[in-house]
């Protein structure tokens, strides 16, 4: 039981993470129609230059963290001033589903050259933000980074979903993805909420992985795999729900722990990638895409 | 008004056809070559084709009309097998056709254009024709090797271009093509297939008057040798070139007849005075 | 109304060409098509697949043997490798536009195929070339079957997780030989020497990269290409002019997949060896980034840009370390300003100039054959303007 209990707190700490990543694909998504596959890398950002400032060059931890993510929020708003919005304010550039992947891909690897490049191939973990031992209740141990890692997940799926759903502006932002055209014509400035939400989502990506790195350290590496889990969780709410992303996502880092817990330690991302592939192949309406014509 | 029988009649011959009241006038000892008995189509909860019977002969112009919203389209999408009806059924040649996909529709002699005009871009006007003829269209792709289908296909594209006046234009990119010569290729590549039925959904849109006399000329051409079943909100080109007419109101056929009547029915006042505005 | 009159039924006439006399032509001429269809012929033999590939085959085997077995020459090979495996993604993503990012796994398949039947089962090189491309046919049928009847960014999703856990299967197997890999793949072509060994191996791959692009060529400029091109612009459309969606979404899944597993086989004979990185993320990254940069839709492009790319990758230390942010940029560059890559800007600015090149060729060779008396000189376009 316990052993089930810990399992359960690692996958649902993992699960977080996807979960986020996938809430905010499906919030960037739901706006303009982009797949944000810079997400991971952004997370990145946020664990190894939280690390570098703090440990050192020795800023006081909370310095640090500000300006992480004020860096990271800027490296997002100049992806948009430079490539976005000539890509779709001025309706220059591929179009399409390749635009769907390719933008933020080249962003992507840009990141994680440049990351290498001022990083190093170390890996980097923040300090904890809520130090000490791992919680204890009963048998079921949980670490404290872990809690702050749920938590979070759960009340930022929580607040994106609300602002979707209740305020005139989340409304205004799903409008954009809906129809560019009829968005404008109604004076929804489409340009603005693809630019804050990318914003947004870039620094809450970021805010995880320094929350996430001192479970598991961060290289220069880390975001693709991570990203593209994100993905898929995003792509379980049909890439337009956050609050489904993360419960997506959950399951998806339960499943992780408890395949590598029963079944076995060393294939169970084989398995789970594997399940992943099979569903999105064989039931693509739970991507809310239908069947093609035949 | 007389109607259609909500299910396909048994024969398919003349007999069959006039037992089964069919609405169409004498040049319709032609049997029917595309027909639809009872078909209905819903989107979420609206009702966008209710219940809806005809039949086509094999030659002759047609004409189908109705307010914005009516059906007309979905219409034109049911029975060229883009979409698929909730109930009902489609018969193609006297074959139950329901089930049948797009593709092998098309195969059969089911030829249509487009409300939008759907060309790809970036392509010549010639190369946009032939991917409708080739000869086999089934072909693997390795057959491609030794028998690429493409002269022959090109051939037959530059004479359809020519037939409708546009051969001038073959070489060229759609991109940079007017309107009418758009629409005048996305004509050429419907009927460069020899189809049996060609199904032109609103093909004068956005077409100036001239434009549209040499178009009326064109299908009036084109229909001598097979069925042309044209929706159009052009009330007076429409009733000038077809043959019978049918009207659709909210989903529903709310007339099927000759012109003459159709020009008296309270039917034709209703689109007039939104026409008129 | 009832039948046509009379008179509409003469100017209706036509010759066995097709179609119905249209409102110009029935004024203008009675005899209407024949006299139209004569005006532009057709040019019944299309040359540049078949030349392409024997282009390719001498002009690469000649680079090869002047590189006699150099490392460099090596690095060529390595790259006509992955030139095999772009010029199929050419047709399948560029061409088709079909968004599968599979082929670092057929490659993989190639590659690890070639390494098991070559040091565990002793086939010689050609036998296990017909032997993998055997095996790519069934996997990818197989696969593609399921796999192509997902919409575009199901098809999309899926195939990017295929290599996460395909990789880690082939670090995990030690029977594929865990991260070292199998060692000990046979050259196409042995020969006296290591470099002479080289030489000719790599004239193999060469006549391999030729074979697979005038196949390309030969598809995309054909009938089976202009339906591609109908339905990669719009599946609607395509299915109205009675192009079988299914049926070719599956032949350009499965042709990419073997040509992408021919490179592999390419890519293990050149090194001697197979390693898991063939089947990873990242070799996919760099198999996307060879066939977008140069050009999608451009077979040359993919040939040269795998090469070049290839090159870049192993030489200068500075380029290969900041690789990924060199072709991060160099990537939206190419999305933001041409989309069709460095062969579409080439194609933009030369424009009038290929054009005109193009026709003074077609003209000249037309003479030659008059010359020749051989049959089926014509002059005229023939309106394609596929990219070479």
């Amino acid at each position: 039981m316990s052993e089930f209990l810990n399992l359960l707190a690692a996958g649902l700490t993992s699960g977080g993470i996807y979960g986020i990543f996938g809430a905010c694909l499906a919030v960037w998504f739901r706006v303009c129609n982009v797949l944000n596959l810079a997400v991971g890398d952004f997370a990145m950002l946020g664990a190894i230059g939280t690390a570098r400032l703090v440990q050192t060059d020795h800023l006081p931890f909370l310095a640090g963290i500000v300006v992480d993510l004020a860096a990271v929020g800027l490296i997002a708003w100049l992806f948009d001033r430079l490539v976005l919005h000539f890509a779709f304010d001025r309706g220059a550039g591929a179009h399409g589903i390749v635009g769907v992947f390719f933008y933020t891909f080249g962003l992507s690897l840009i990141l994680e050259g440049a990351a290498r490049a001022v990083f190093g191939t170390d890996v980097y973990g923040a300090p904890a933000i809520w130090s000490g031992p791992a919680l204890a209740i009963a048998d079921f141990h949980v670490q404290r980074a872990g809690v702050l890692v749920i938590a979070l997940a759960i009340v930022s799926g929580l607040v994106l979903w609300a602002y979707l759903r209740f305020t005139v502006s989340g409304r205004a932002a799903s409008a954009c993805g809906e129809s560019v055209l009829g968005s404008r014509i109604v004076g929804i400035d489409s340009a603005l909420f693809r630019r804050r939400i990318f914003i947004v989502t870039a620094v809450l990506a970021a805010l995880f992985g320094i929350v996430e790195s001192p479970i598991t350290g961060f290289t220069y590496l880390s975001g693709p795999t991570v990203s593209l889990i994100g993905v898929v969780a995003a792509g379980f709410a049909a890439f337009r729900r956050p609050g489904r992303a993360v419960v997506a996502g959950l399951v998806i880092g339960v499943a992780e722990a408890m395949l590598g817990g029963y079944v076995s330690t060393t294939y169970n991302d084989v398995l789970l990638y594997a399940a992943l592939f099979g569903i999105i192949i064989l039931r693509p309406e739970v991507l809310g895409l239908g069947a093609e014509p035949a | 008004m007389e109607t259609v029988p909500e299910t396909p009649p048994e024969a398919t011959g003349a007999a069959g056809i006039a037992g089964a009241g069919l609405t169409v006038p004498a040049t319709a000892a032609d049997p029917v070559v595309l027909a639809c008995y009872g078909v209905t189509k819903s989107y979420g909860g609206v009702l966008a084709v209710d219940s809806v019977s005809l039949e086509v002969p094999r030659r002759g112009l047609f004409g189908l009309c109705g307010f914005n919203g009516a059906g007309k389209s979905t219409l034109f999408n049911l029975l060229a097998g883009s979409v698929r009806a909730d109930s009902g059924s489609v018969r193609i040649d006297g074959r139950d056709a329901t089930e049948w996909s797009a593709m092998r529709r098309a195969r059969s002699g089911v030829a249509r254009t487009w409300q939008t005009v759907r060309l790809a871009h970036g392509r010549t006007a010639l190369d946009n024709v032939a991917a409708a003829c080739l000869r086999d269209p089934g072909q693997w792709i390795l057959g491609s090797l030794w028998r690429p289908q493409a002269a022959p296909a090109r051939e037959r594209a530059w004479a359809a271009l020519e037939s409708l006046g546009i051969g001038h234009l073959g070489a060229r990119p759609v991109d940079g093509m007017t309107l009418e010569a758009q629409r005048l290729t996305e004509l050429a590549r419907a009927l460069v297939g020899e189809p049996k039925v060609l199904l032109a959904d609103e093909p004068a849109s956005g077409l100036s008057a001239t434009q549209r006399t040499v178009l009326a000329e064109a299908l009036t051409t084109i229909s001598a040798d097979r069925a042309v079943v044209v929706v159009e909100h052009d009330l007076d080109m429409l009733t000038s070139i077809s043959e019978h007419m049918w009207a659709m109101v909210e989903g529903r056929l709310a007339y099927s007849g000759d012109v003459e009547t159709f020009r008296s029915s309270p039917v034709y006042a209703g689109l007039r005075g939104i026409e008129q505005g | 109304m009832s039948e046509p009159a009379a008179t509409d039924r003469g100017t209706i006439e036509s010759s066995a060409a097709t179609g119905p006399a249209g409102p110009a032509a029935a004024a203008a001429s009675p005899a209407g098509s024949p006299g139209a269809a004569a005006a532009h012929q057709v040019r019944r033999h299309d040359p540049v697949p078949l030349a392409a590939a024997v282009g390719i085959t001498i002009i690469g085997g000649l680079v090869l043997a002047a590189m006699n077995g150099s490392y460099l020459g090596l690095t060529v090979t390595t790259g006509v490798g992955y030139a095999v495996v772009t010029t199929g993604m050419v047709l399948q993503l560029g061409y088709s536009r079909q968004l599968a990012f599979s082929q670092s796994v057929f490659m993989g398949v190639g590659a690890y195929g070639t390494g098991v039947l070559e040091t565990k089962y002793g086939f010689n090189s050609a036998e296990s070339l017909l032997a993998v491309i055997a095996l790519a046919t069934v996997v990818s049928l197989l696969i593609g079957a399921v796999v192509t009847r997902a919409p575009g960014l199901a098809l999309a999703l899926a195939t990017l997780l295929l290599p996460l856990f395909i990789y880690q299967l082939a670090t995990y197997s030690s029977w594929l030989g865990s991260f070292s890999g199998i060692d000990g793949v046979l050259p196409f072509w042995s020969g006296p020497s290591y470099e002479s060994t080289l030489v000719r191996s790599g004239i193999i791959s060469v006549l391999l990269l030729g074979l697979a692009a005038g196949l390309v060529l030969r598809v995309m400029r054909s009938g089976v290409g202009l339906q591609l091109m109908a339905m990669s612009e719009d599946e609607r459309l395509g299915e109205s002019i009675g192009v079988s969606l299914r049926q070719r979404r599956l032949e350009v899944f499965v042709l990419g997949s073997v040509l992408a597993a021919v490179g592999g086989a390419v890519l293990a004979s050149a090194q001697g060896l197979v390693t898991p990185d063939v089947l990873s993320e990242s070799a996919e990254i760099t198999l996307l980034l060879m066939v977008f940069v140069p050009g999608r839709k451009s077979v040359a492009g993919a040939i040269i840009g795998a090469i070049v790319i290839e090159y870049l990758t192993t030489s200068t230390s500075f380029i290969s370390t900041n690789l990924g942010i060199i072709e991060g940029i160099i990537l939206l560059l190419i999305l933001l300003v041409e989309p069709d890559g460095v062969a579409g800007a080439v194609a933009r600015l030369l424009g009038r100039r290929t054009d005109r090149w193009a026709a003074s060729l077609r003209s000249w060779s037309a003479a030659r054959f008059r010359e020749r008396g051989g049959r089926g000189a014509r002059g005229g376009g023939n309106g394609a303007r596929d990219a070479t």
